[in-house]
């Protein structure tokens, strides 16, 4: 493989193992999710080229031992990724992948950038070189900066995650599953490549990745919460659970002597949230589809993968965030920094009871269905759910028998409790169809409006400088030059009379001769 | 026969002798024509490929002739040269199977395909210049064939077209003639030499070293289409899209970019250079007219024009690549001339066939033409993603190297500078990419025939051809042969301690 690209290496070590399985998995059963889904849908091949594309990228990343390789699988996903969210063709559609794309592509700068820096840094291609290099290297933090923000933005990190409450909606519901399950992984999976965890030059810095996890735990909640349709709610929730894997890798990189608890905690978090999230997405699918008698079934058990996804005792979920404790434990981290795991989860919580509660609004408002052939969908969704229950077997090996107590329940109580408080007290009775507090986007939104501004001015002042002075400066000198040479033209015309021309030379040949006689040297 | 003093003539003849007998046909004559034409551009690739493994084996190929004053022409096949002709003499060999395509029909034809072939008979005179005063034959030459090609449509657009364009080569020529007379002056008659041949004079000569160089690198520069010397590219786009194609390919710019080149390494010296504060100044030109080509091509409607602008940014990453010290990123900026030259040969073949086939001239026609030309915009779709610089296409491999070669010497904001340029480039083809592939047909186009391709075979096998060895080059960018390594042996040759 050395002859192609920049010496392309390909293999699997032990945690590309672990995301190409849960990735795969996900994939499968998303993309025949989508066999059935789509059926009615004419631009179906169009859909699958694209999804194809996208699987292969986010695939090969795992697979990828070589940076140029890595870019290569991570630009082809972000590309074909634009399909799958422009699919619908709708105006709205548009606009969110085009801000998806602007947002990749601008993270991906900083990725590539990070890249060229680290590379020339560790003198090689090959990953594992690079990430052993950069912790002691002279140029450290600005590499490490744009790794955060490059995979950053793919991953969901606040403040760059603005793009997914909007992108991951607009796709249509099989591609909001793999977005949020496995894409999003893909900016992860960057972070555990190249930043190396549990070196003690990074420690610092392990302080702030691990508050801004928190942050991000928190206030993605807390802006799910505030949302009015399921999946803008669950793309929140997405960048929430994000901000837990954040958390344990700040953790990582803040206390050399954890390792390899945290990267572990990582792994079983991700590939929980992975097919949890698939769940929920695809659940919002089949609930639009089903008839009547079939749809309490399906929220009974979306009421349960929301239970996984938030950790109660019994579920995947809970084995991930038991592991994420102990790696803390083992990391000596401060004790008010487990203590917000508590808060984490009554947030995931509060925000799981209120996707449940606008997953049944939406079902109550719209229209009676229930003809569709749904068959084929319950059979995928079936399997993901048998997939996720018997997943909790092979999580608890991967993470290392943690053993579940009852604890763990607390935060889930509170949370349950005070998500019914809310909806007592305010979602019962506000109607459907209104815009949220906090309009998905949030903070990009008037980002985005400033630059859109900006370049407007700066094309209004180009236009100018063309146009105006440039101009009247050619004109002027045209002006002047036609003038010379009208000048030039009077004065050949004297020339050409006989008498000047005669005088002239007689005149220079006096003076001619007279040099001559006079140059004349021994 | 002397076969190291013969081929360099013979690959200048193998364009000199077809373009002068087609200047003798009659225009109806054209199945003559085209096998004059086919015939001198094949020859010319085997010449090229002849001479290369020659070079590769160790021999040498070079052919010397007096001029008066002292002075000698020399044509000379070394590693650096090697590039360019080989560049030159596959996107000719391409161009011209498009150029007659595109031509079918037209008048003056013998007019426009004998200057063509002069045309490639100067880029190659340029490219095996082995001395300053070849180049400056050559490169002269160049200017003055190509302004028949520039205003062969005759209209009075053209025309205008034609006289901005020699107003600034001209006036660049003139520079240029200054520079190399001064330069001879402080330093003989020098022929290129690796690693430069001024390093042996002393500091009392410093400050004339190094006004030459920016009245050289000035003159180059408008060739080159530095800012703020770029004026007539946007405006020689008036001309055919062959023509078009091959200027911002192959011969003009590349021409001024390979002089800035051979200056820099051959005549100066890198290192010299780099001593003497030259490098500098340069890379903050060649970066001003990445990022100003970038936005001009933003706001461009017409998409030759945003094209133009396109090629005004994407040679500067060439002198990016020249004015930084080190290995890595001389690589960087030498594969990007072979590089670039694919892409945006490509981009500019596809531009042509949407203009000839659809009418198409502006952007905001392109809308759902992916149905209707799928393989053109697949094409366009390959070389585009290469000038943003994704993977696998081989403008990454041209950016990567830069990348860390600006890196390497510590010159971090050149990275900047990098991201900012592909980001404006995304900027301003995807919007083209989305319009053709997501976007509804509102135009009435001509349909196409029920057994045919999208457009004529002569047109749309160049372009497919282009389009692959543009991603060839980055797939296989490591392989034995590619530019690449082409690039790097030559490096190896010239930081050698």
């Amino acid at each position: 493989m050395s002859a192609l690209l920049l010496g392309m290496e390909l293999g699997l070590d032990g945690e590309g193992r672990v995301f190409a399985i849960f990735l795969s998995v996900v994939w499968a059963l998303s993309g025949a999710f989508a066999y059935f889904y789509l059926e009615a849908d004419p631009g179906r091949s169009r859909f699958a080229a694209f999804w194809i594309l996208s699987l292969t990228g986010n695939l090969g990343i795992a697979f990828a031992r070589d940076a140029a390789s890595f870019y290569l699988f991570f630009a082809l996903m972000t590309f074909s990724a634009y399909g799958l969210v422009a699919h619908d063709r709708t105006p709205a559609a548009f606009r969110a992948a085009k801000l998806y794309l602007v947002l990749a592509i601008a993270g991906e700068m900083a990725l590539v950038s990070g890249l060229m820096l680290a590379v020339e840094l560790a003198g090689s291609i090959r990953i594992a070189e690079i990430a052993a290099a950069i912790a002691s290297g002279p140029e450290r933090d600005l590499i490490l900066l744009l790794f955060f923000a490059g995979f950053g933005v793919k991953a969901g990190l606040m403040p760059l995650h603005g793009w997914l409450p909007i992108a991951h909606p607009a796709a249509p519901i099989p591609a909001s599953a793999v977005l949020s399950g496995c894409m999003i992984k893909a900016g992860l999976l960057g972070w555990l490549r190249f930043i190396p965890l549990g070196r003690a030059e990074l420690a610092e810095w392990g302080f702030w990745v691990t508050l801004m996890g928190v942050t991000g735990a928190l206030v993605a909640a807390g802006f799910g919460i505030a949302q009015q349709r399921t999946k803008e709610a669950l793309a929140y929730s997405s960048v929430s659970q994000m901000g837990w894997m954040l958390i344990a890798f700040g953790v990582g990189l803040g206390a050399p002597g954890a390792e390899p608890l945290p990267r572990v905690a990582i792994w079983g978090l991700a590939a929980h949230h992975a097919v949890a999230k698939a769940i929920l997405f695809l659940g919002i699918g089949i609930a639009a589809r089903v008839p009547r008698r079939q749809w309490r079934i399906v929220w009974g058990l979306l009421v349960l993968a929301a239970l996984s996804l938030s950790g109660a005792p019994g579920t995947g979920g809970a084995i991930a965030k038991g592991a994420l404790k102990r790696a803390m434990k083992s990391g000596h981290a401060p004790d008010w920094l487990v203590e917000t795991l508590f808060i984490a989860t009554v947030a995931t919580t509060a925000l799981m009871a209120r996707f449940l509660f606008l997953v049944h609004r939406e079902r109550q408002a719209s229209p009676k269905l229930g003809a569709e052939r749904s068959l084929g969908l319950w059979f995928t969704w079936g399997a993901m759910l048998a997939v996720l229950s018997f997943g909790e077997f092979a999580l608890d090996l991967l993470v290392g028998g943690y053993r579940q107590s009852w604890d763990a329940g607390w935060p889930v109580l509170v949370g349950a409790v005070l998500a019914f408080f809310l909806w007592r007290g305010s979602w019962k009775a506000s109607p459907p169809g209104v815009s949220p507090v906090v309009p998905p986007g949030d903070v990009l939104l008037p980002i985005a409006g400033a630059v859109q501004i900006g370049l407007g001015g700066l094309n209004r002042a180009i236009e100018r400088e063309r146009k105006g002075p440039v101009k009247k400066a050619g004109a002027l000198l045209r002006a002047k030059f036609s003038a010379a040479g009208a000048r030039l033209e009077a004065l050949e015309g004297n020339l050409a009379d006989w008498s000047v021309a005669g005088g002239l030379f007689v005149t220079i040949g006096v003076i001619l001769g007279w040099l001559l006689w006079h140059g004349r040297l021994p | 026969m002397n076969w190291g003093f013969s081929v360099p003539l013979l690959v200048l003849a193998s364009s000199l002798l077809p373009g002068l007998l087609i200047f003798r046909l009659q225009e109806r004559q054209h199945r003559l024509r085209t096998w004059l034409n086919m015939l001198g551009a094949t020859l010319k690739l085997f010449l090229v490929a002849w001479v290369i493994r020659g070079v590769y084996e160790g021999r040498s190929f070079e052919a010397r002739f007096p001029l008066s004053l002292g002075l000698e022409l020399s044509l000379r096949a070394d590693d650096v040269s090697l590039l360019f002709m080989g560049l030159s003499a596959t996107l000719w060999f391409f161009t011209t199977i498009y150029a007659i395509g595109y031509l079918e029909g037209s008048s003056h034809r013998n007019r426009f395909f004998g200057f063509f072939s002069l045309c490639v008979t100067s880029t190659m005179g340029v490219a095996m210049a082995g001395n300053l005063i070849t180049f400056l034959i050559f490169y002269e030459m160049l200017t003055v064939v190509t302004y028949p090609l520039v205003v062969h449509r005759g209209t009075v657009a053209a025309l205008r077209a034609g006289r901005v364009y020699l107003v600034y080569t001209l006036g660049g020529g003139a520079g240029l003639l200054l520079g190399i007379l001064w330069i001879h002056a402080l330093a003989g008659p020098v022929d290129f030499t690796h690693r430069g041949v001024l390093s042996g004079l002393g500091p009392e000569h410093h400050g004339q070293l190094i006004g030459a160089f920016a009245l050289l690198i000035g003159s180059l520069g408008v060739k080159a289409a530095l800012v703020p010397l770029h004026g007539w590219l946007p405006v020689a786009m008036i001309a055919p899209a062959p023509v078009s194609a091959l200027l911002h390919a192959v011969a003009v710019v590349k021409a001024g970019a390979y002089g800035i080149l051979r200056v820099v390494y051959d005549i100066y010296g890198i290192e010299f250079a780099a001593g003497l504060g030259l490098l500098n100044p340069l890379a903050a030109v060649a970066c001003v007219t990445i990022v100003y080509g970038s936005l001009r091509a933003l706001y461009q409607t017409d998409l030759k024009r945003r094209l133009a602008f396109s090629t005004v940014s994407q040679i500067s990453y060439i002198v990016l690549g020249t004015a930084i010290l080190g290995p890595i990123a001389t690589t960087g900026g030498l594969v990007h001339l072979v590089h670039q030259g694919l892409m945006k040969i490509t981009l500019f073949f596809c531009a042509g066939n949407l203009a000839e086939t659809l009418g198409i001239h502006k952007v905001s026609d392109l809308s759902g033409v992916g149905r209707r030309m799928p393989v053109t915009m697949a094409a366009f779709t390959v070389a585009a993603l290469g000038m943003i610089g994704v993977p696998p296409v081989s403008g990454f491999v041209s950016k990567w190297y830069l990348g860390v070669g600006a890196a390497q010497s510590h010159e971090p904001w050149v990275l900047l500078v990098l991201a900012t340029s592909s980001l404006l480039n995304a900027a301003y083809f995807l919007p083209i990419i989305r319009a053709a592939w997501f976007g509804e047909s509102t135009a009435v186009w001509p349909r196409r025939e029920a057994a045919s391709w999208e457009t004529s075979g002569a047109m749309l096998l160049p372009t497919v051809a282009t389009a692959c060895l543009a991603l060839a080059a980055g797939v296989l960018a490591s392989a034995e042969f590619s530019p690449l390594s082409v690039a790097e042996r030559i490096v190896q040759r010239m930081y050698r301690p």
